[in-house]
């Protein structure tokens, strides 16, 4: 049954449910406040840039508990603009220019707009198909088609796909859709909800 | 399922222009790596870089009054040289324009002085420059996952095409040698002494390179057309954020995939590795041979002759292996010596004449991704 979270400034959204949300004024700690929110244990969140850090949240509420999928035919398609775009300029500025002789290869990873990819699998164990694109436009049909494919294929039995940006503490975005077979031929629909969902949804804010 | 030719195959490297003009060094045993001096590694290092004369070289072919980043130059003279020699029509609505790039045009970051529009940083937009360049129609797929990038990008144009979502596509792969990259590899102590030596027992590293690779997949074959991917996955080890997973399991279940979709009898005449010189790639990918019982197939690496070419990698030992398959030829595994005990079997250090019909191409990179894929002969 698919499942989705979407995660714009100010909110997170799980389905159809607003399962964590702060004041405009109090969001300049978004992520950490929500890891604390949810009462989370996994030190190496610290370590991460924020990209990884978003797509970490977005996961989180879809993924089933470990043992409800079989990892080896579990993939990971993931597409944005941004890219790592956020993190280069900080590295560039914080750690390269300043021409210190021991970049920190942490933070080197972290340019590599693929290294959610590696978060994610390390994480929840996925072990099959993974791709990280770079698109011009919000959209899922890339991965709608390329999930769809790979499934026909056997390649996978089930999927996170999604969609994820960020440029800065005020704006980012992302959508994450955990799939399986069954969900194929409704695929096209789940994904139409979704969109018209979390655009509206990034409008309202807390009062 | 429908199926995926190869209708062309070209590069554009420090070697030169033209795939025909590459194969002809790599069999005369050159090699693009040269002393550079880096900031970023403060020390001499060796790379593989595309020098001012040939940039001009691309200018002069590309002959436009667009500002071009390097890489969308080499991208472009690839592109060109493809759409070129077959009759694959950009502006078609079933054509695909895949870029494979692990950090796009990074030259571009905290340069005011450029005239190049800023947006260009974001792949997205150099890859969408480029395709209106092309006349694509169709709003371009940039892939990037690390060094498995190029190999990816072959994927996932002829998933596509068997899915019938395209017919056709033309798959590019490009990166450059900077200090950004250059201060990574240094920073994680994976950048060698001197010379990269895939699979010697004293490999140190790698050597960065610069380079751009592309082929034009088609469900159709043309009159001409020789080659044909049979077989092709990714995976991913879960594992490390930077170190391949010391049991190569996601390797060997990338190959055993290819090996189990193409059967017994068509089991790969040589692999093109992955083979960037570090201590832990090699023996991981040895590992991963052996275990998918491949331990007697004649292998090599390019990083000797390339550098490391992060995305594009991929795609240019590819293209190589397509030119060395055409011509029934074992290459040998530049900067290989002496064989260690981490890695058991030993590349092929002599060219050789051999009669065959396919290989295998397999890819690592940071983020645990694992890629492999076969391209067989259909005609002698």
């Amino acid at each position: 049954m698919a499942t989705y979270c979407s995660i714009q400034p100010n909110s997170i959204k799980h389905n159809d449910e607003c399962i964590f949300a702060v004041r405009p004024e109090e969001r300049e700690n978004f992520f950490l406040d929500a890891y604390r929110h949810f009462g989370l244990a996994y030190p190496k969140f610290h370590k991460m840039d924020r990209f990884c850090q978003l797509g970490f949240l977005t996961a989180l509420p879809i993924v089933p508990a470990a043992g409800k999928y079989d990892p080896a035919k579990t993939g990971l398609l993931i597409a944005s603009k941004s890219g790592s775009y956020f993190t280069d300029n900080h590295y560039f500025s914080r750690v390269f220019a300043e021409e210190k002789i021991n970049y920190s290869p942490a933070q080197f990873t972290y340019t590599l707009p693929s290294a959610v990819l590696g978060e994610l699998s390390i994480q929840h164990n996925f072990q099959g198909e993974n791709y990280l694109f770079l698109q011009s436009e919000y959209n899922f049909d890339l991965l709608r088609d390329y999930a769809k494919s790979l499934f026909h294929d056997q390649k996978l039995d089930t999927c996170l796909i999604g969609w994820m940006d960020y440029y800065g503490p005020d704006q980012f975005l992302s959508t994450f859709l955990w799939i399986d077979r069954s969900d194929l031929i409704n695929l096209d629909t789940i994904i139409l909800n979704i969109n018209k969902t979390c655009f509206d949804y990034g409008k309202a804010t807390v009062s | 399922m429908r199926s995926s030719y190869i209708t062309a195959a070209e590069i554009v490297s420090p070697l030169g222009i033209g795939l025909t003009a590459n194969f002809e060094q790599v069999k005369n045993g050159a090699s693009a790596l040269r002393v550079h001096q880096s900031k970023a590694a403060r020390t001499e290092i060796f790379c593989s870089r595309i020098n001012e004369a040939q940039e001009q070289q691309y200018d002069a072919i590309l002959a436009t009054e667009e500002r071009l980043t390097k890489l969308e130059k080499m991208t472009l003279v690839t592109a060109k040289r493809l759409i070129d020699s077959t009759n694959f029509k950009p502006e078609d609505s079933r054509s695909l324009f895949i870029l494979c790039t692990t950090k796009g045009n990074i030259d571009l970051l905290f340069q005011p002085e450029s005239t190049i529009p800023e947006n260009r940083i974001l792949f997205s937009e150099s890859a969408g420059f480029m395709a209106r360049q092309l006349k694509f129609k169709n709003l371009p797929i940039v892939v990037s996952n690390a060094c498995i990038s190029g190999v990816e990008g072959i994927l996932l144009g002829r998933q596509l095409i068997a899915a019938g979502v395209y017919d056709k596509a033309l798959v590019v792969a490009a990166d450059l040698v900077t200090d950004f990259t250059i201060s990574g590899f240094y920073s994680l102590k994976a950048y060698a002494k001197g010379r990269c030596r895939p699979f010697d027992q004293d490999r140190t590293g790698v050597n960065l390179g610069e380079c751009c690779a592309g082929v034009i997949l088609n469900h159709e074959a043309d009159k001409d057309t020789d080659m044909k991917i049979i077989a092709g996955i990714s995976s991913n080890d879960a594992n490390h954020m930077t170190a391949p997973s010391r049991e190569a399991k996601g390797l060997t279940q990338a190959i055993n995939h290819c090996l189990q979709t193409v059967g017994e009898d068509k089991a790969p005449d040589f692999i093109s590795a992955h083979g960037t010189g570090t201590r832990y790639n090699d023996a991981m990918e040895s590992k991963a041979f052996g275990q998918s019982g491949l331990e007697t197939v004649p292998f090599f690496s390019l990083k000797g002759i390339y550098g490391h070419t992060l995305g594009a990698a991929g795609l240019v030992e590819t293209v190589i292996s397509i030119a060395a398959l055409r011509d029934n030829l074992l290459l040998p595994s530049v900067g290989f010596q002496k064989a260690g005990e981490d890695v058991q079997q030993q590349p092929i250090t002599q060219l050789k004449w051999s009669p065959m019909r396919r290989f295998l191409k397999t890819a690592s990179g940071f983020g645990g991704g694992n890629a492999c894929l076969m391209v067989e002969k259909i005609r002698a």
